[in-house]
């Protein structure tokens, strides 16, 4: 606890928008109450999206970036330098990164929704903390394109592709371009189930879903999810802290399976239950009737119970429907090299839709990184790479801090090794044969040293 | 079968068409090559095939989009019976229509934008314990006839009470010689003359309940809505072939400039193509409930209009000044394609409604 004689300040992460407050401190990494911003190590992680501490700027400053009455300034070419499809974190990182490195090139982006900058991560968090889609926006797509300098197109849905004029095709016209940058992202996937209302499923995987949700659930009590992975946990976990009933509807026999220790998510579960939280495990949903506000679910095990909104939390498929138009390689998601490249040169793709040498990696860290390396490699430079690495990860539950770093591609139980387990205090390490650390989960007040067992994985992993 | 009846009945009708001819011959000689069996499994045994439908009401827009126009009003009235509970209509009235030796039509442009939240729905009726009686004027209603036992129409009205607030909306099957239904043809129009369009005026014109297609009527309209939107394709995908073909045509001779122009036939085809395509899946999932395939099915009409929008332009530059000339081809299909881009739902229409379903918000 330094300076005492000065106010306290508020920092606030860019990426994920997270305040940090120097009153309160971040003790899940170790920083006391009262930590000044400047005293703050500089391989600190945000707590939320583990960016560093760099990607921090004074809370007054966030707002003057976003002038209120800013009007798109760049007129929308139908000939693009560099066009890029979808205007989620991916699409805006890598529009941000290419303007940086080339000041002169003509940018265009295209979106099928409003084009909103917001932080993606607080969707999980946003119900508890009564925080509106509009409490949420950040810049609108004509702040951001005036920031930039770029034209934007909102409510531009691409219908379709073509290789041998190298124009998108849309809603609004069609779209020229040199180098291609597909960020179209991933969709949240239902279940299929029976049912005259099945169709009425809600997933929430983007802002606009995140303000229908906001309204309908006004006047709902009792909320059913339906899957018990990172983000059905969390979900469920936000919407009972902000008063609602929830069932999560768990098909695995514990929550976040392949991800979470056993230890861990039995603990876990224990607290999210005290919350009200009624987890069934192994248990489905086959059969949803009625309407909203007063749906009859059927389960797996044949028992009816009443609901008044289901959320599909079930997992994601990247959008890969224009990767297919364009002929381009596509595993789960659109193949990408090194330099996020498709198997045609002159087309990238970036995020949730990408799949690396490492995978589909739905996360933030990957972004920016392959954000900078296309900006580069548009450039003609092939020194920034883009290389997978496992990234450290943070459950956003209230209820038990919990920290993980799982070895890329892996996702058995077996391998885990517990270290400490002392109440809801567990930390289990993954190790190679030679006794390498590749991976650990911490949780509880163990969390504190999540960020050094982060930099002994990193380590080994190069 | 439907090229011979486009090439022997509807070609040299073409014109007089377009100058205001309403003819209900075409429409006929279709019925009888069968143009329309798909649409009706009910009647004809057989699958529901919206597609061919589809292409069907292109091959004939490609020649007039006029009579492409007044083909969709067919198929779709056919469509809401087909969706129907009715089984008197499915036997009395819909085998007739399929046959080509009645013609259907709708009237629900105004409960279209009503629904919308646009305009107020302009019908309304007092329930009586064997009918409606009905009362109100809509404008522009096409392929109707004068006092024609063998037109029929689908309509929307709200039932009101005695002092006029509204119980619920319902919709029927009207035929055009219900007594107390009169219509006027008001205006003229640049394009689409020859297509029977009147407005209508209903005092207290008595409908029997056996014409009654829902009740209530939004589950059933949720039935039939991605099909009503997207059976209106098949006008933009002909016109805009034909558009194309003329563009050919114009190329003949005028290649060596032309080339300076945009939107060349090629890349129209091809993007014609790709709409088509997505189309062809659409019509196999038409039942699909919910909002992200509505969405799509909007999106898949306003590629058509825009589509249509640049071909519009790009068949009179490659025409010239001879696609100037009264009656050139050009020229009509440009009115044509106007008519994709303006009627219900027009661009502007859709972008609102797509933007309310994109984002959760209504346009400002």
């Amino acid at each position: 606890m330094s300076n005492n004689s000065q106010e306290y300040r508020k920092y606030i992460c860019k990426v994920c928008g997270l305040i940090y407050d120097e009153a309160e401190g971040d003790l899940d990494s170790g920083l006391a109450p009262g930590t000044r911003f400047e005293d703050i190590p500089d391989d600190w992680y945000c707590p939320l999206c583990l960016v560093t501490k760099a990607d921090f700027i004074p809370l007054e400053e966030m707002t003057h970036a976003a002038p209120v009455d800013a009007q798109a300034t760049h007129k929308v070419s139908d000939k693009s330098d560099v066009l890029i499809i979808g205007s989620g974190y991916a699409g805006w990182q890598v529009a941000e990164a290419v303007r940086q490195e080339m000041p002169e090139a003509e940018i265009t982006l295209i979106t099928a929704d409003d084009g909103i900058v917001y932080p993606k991560p607080s969707l999980s968090m946003a119900l508890r903390q009564d925080r509106t889609a509009e409490d949420l926006k950040e810049l609108s797509a004509a702040q951001k394109s005036a920031e930039l300098n770029i034209g934007v197109k909102t409510l531009t849905r691409v219908m379709s592709v073509s290789q041998t004029y190298k124009k998108v095709l849309t809603t609004r016209g069609n779209f020229y371009y040199d180098k291609l940058i597909i960020a179209t992202g991933a969709k949240a996937l239902k279940p299929q189930i029976a049912g005259d209302s099945a169709h009425e499923m809600v997933t929430l995987n983007d802002l606009p879903s995140y303000r229908r949700f906001r309204e309908t659930i006004e006047t709902i009590d009792h909320i059913t999810i339906i899957g018990g992975g990172l983000i059905g946990t969390e979900m469920a976990e936000d919407i009972a802290a902000a008063g609602k009933s929830v069932t999560l509807m768990v098909r695995e026999d514990q929550l976040m399976p392949g991800m979470l220790p056993e230890p861990i998510a039995e603990d876990l579960a224990d607290k999210i239950r005290k919350q009200g939280v009624d987890i069934q495990f192994g248990q489905t949903v086959e059969i949803m009737n009625g309407s909203q506000g007063d749906y009859q679910l059927t389960l797996g095990n044949s028992e009816t119970m009443q609901t008044g909104m289901v959320l599909s939390a079930i997992g994601i498929a990247p959008n890969t429907g224009l990767a297919e138009k364009l002929e381009l390689e596509i595993g789960r998601g659109i193949k990408i090299n090194e330099f996020c490249q498709t198997s045609n040169p002159d087309v990238y793709a970036i995020g949730d839709c990408a799949e690396s040498s490492a995978g589909v990696q739905a996360f933030l860290e990957p972004i920016r990184r392959q954000a900078k390396t296309i900006a580069a490699h548009l450039k003609g430079r092939k020194d920034l790479p883009f290389h997978a690495v496992s990234p450290l990860i943070k459950t956003k539950t209230s209820t038990l801090s919990i920290m993980l770093s799982l070895p890329l591609g892996a996702n058995d139980q077996e391998s885990w090794v517990t270290e400490t387990d002392i109440g809801e205090n567990h930390k289990l390490v993954y190790k190679d044969n030679e006794d390498h650390l590749l991976g650990f989960a911490v949780s509880g007040a163990l969390v504190n040293q999540a960020n050094n067992l982060y930099k002994e994985v990193t380590e080994n992993a190069a | 079968m439907i090229e011979q009846v486009i090439q022997n009945t509807l070609k040299p009708l073409t014109i007089d068409i377009d100058h205001g001819t309403y003819t209900t011959e075409v429409l006929a000689e279709l019925g009888k090559a069968g143009a329309y069996t798909e649409i009706a499994p009910s009647v004809s045994g057989g699958d529901l095939d919206l597609f061919k439908i589809i292409q069907n009401m292109a091959q004939v827009s490609e020649e007039c989009m006029s009579t492409g126009f007044m083909m969709w009003a067919h198929v779709v009235c056919c469509w809401y019976i087909e969706n129907s509970q009715n089984d008197w209509l499915k036997q009395n009235i819909l085998p007739k229509m399929i046959s080509g030796e009645a013609f259907g039509a709708t009237s629900l442009s105004n409960p279209m934008k009503y629904f919308a939240g646009i305009e107020p729905l302009k019908l309304n009726a007092v329930e009586t314990e064997d009918g409606y009686i009905i009362n109100g004027t809509l404008p522009w209603v096409s392929n109707l006839a004068p006092d024609s036992s063998e037109h029929f129409f689908g309509s929307v009205f709200h039932v009101v009470n005695e002092q006029g607030e509204t119980l619920r909306d319902v919709m029927a099957i009207i035929p055009c010689d219900l007594e107390g239904f009169s219509l006027k043809q008001q205006v003229e129009f640049v394009g689409m003359e020859g297509t029977g369009t009147y407005a209508m005026f209903f005092k207290d014109a008595f409908l029997p309940k056996k014409y009654l297609l829902a009740d209530p009527v939004q589950p059933y309209l949720q039935k039939i809505k991605s099909g009503f939107v997207l059976l209106q394709t098949g006008m933009a995908a002909g016109v805009i072939q034909g558009m194309i073909n003329d563009m050919h045509k114009s190329n003949l001779s005028l290649s060596a400039i032309n080339q300076f122009l945009d939107n060349k036939p090629e890349e129209l085809q091809e993007e014609l193509d790709d709409a088509l395509a997505m189309i062809a899946k659409q019509s196999s999932e038409i039942y699909t409930p919910g909002d992200d395939f509505f969405r799509g099915i909007l999106e898949a009409r306003l590629l058509g209009a825009e589509i249509c929008k640049r071909a519009a332009d790009s068949v009179m530059q490659h025409a010239g000044a001879k696609g100037y000339i009264v009656d050139a081809a050009a020229q009509r299909k440009w009115r044509e394609a106007y008519f994709v881009i303006l009627v219900t739902p027009s661009i502007k229409h859709l972008r609102k409604e797509i933007q309310r379903l994109e984002v959760g918000l209504a346009a400002a």
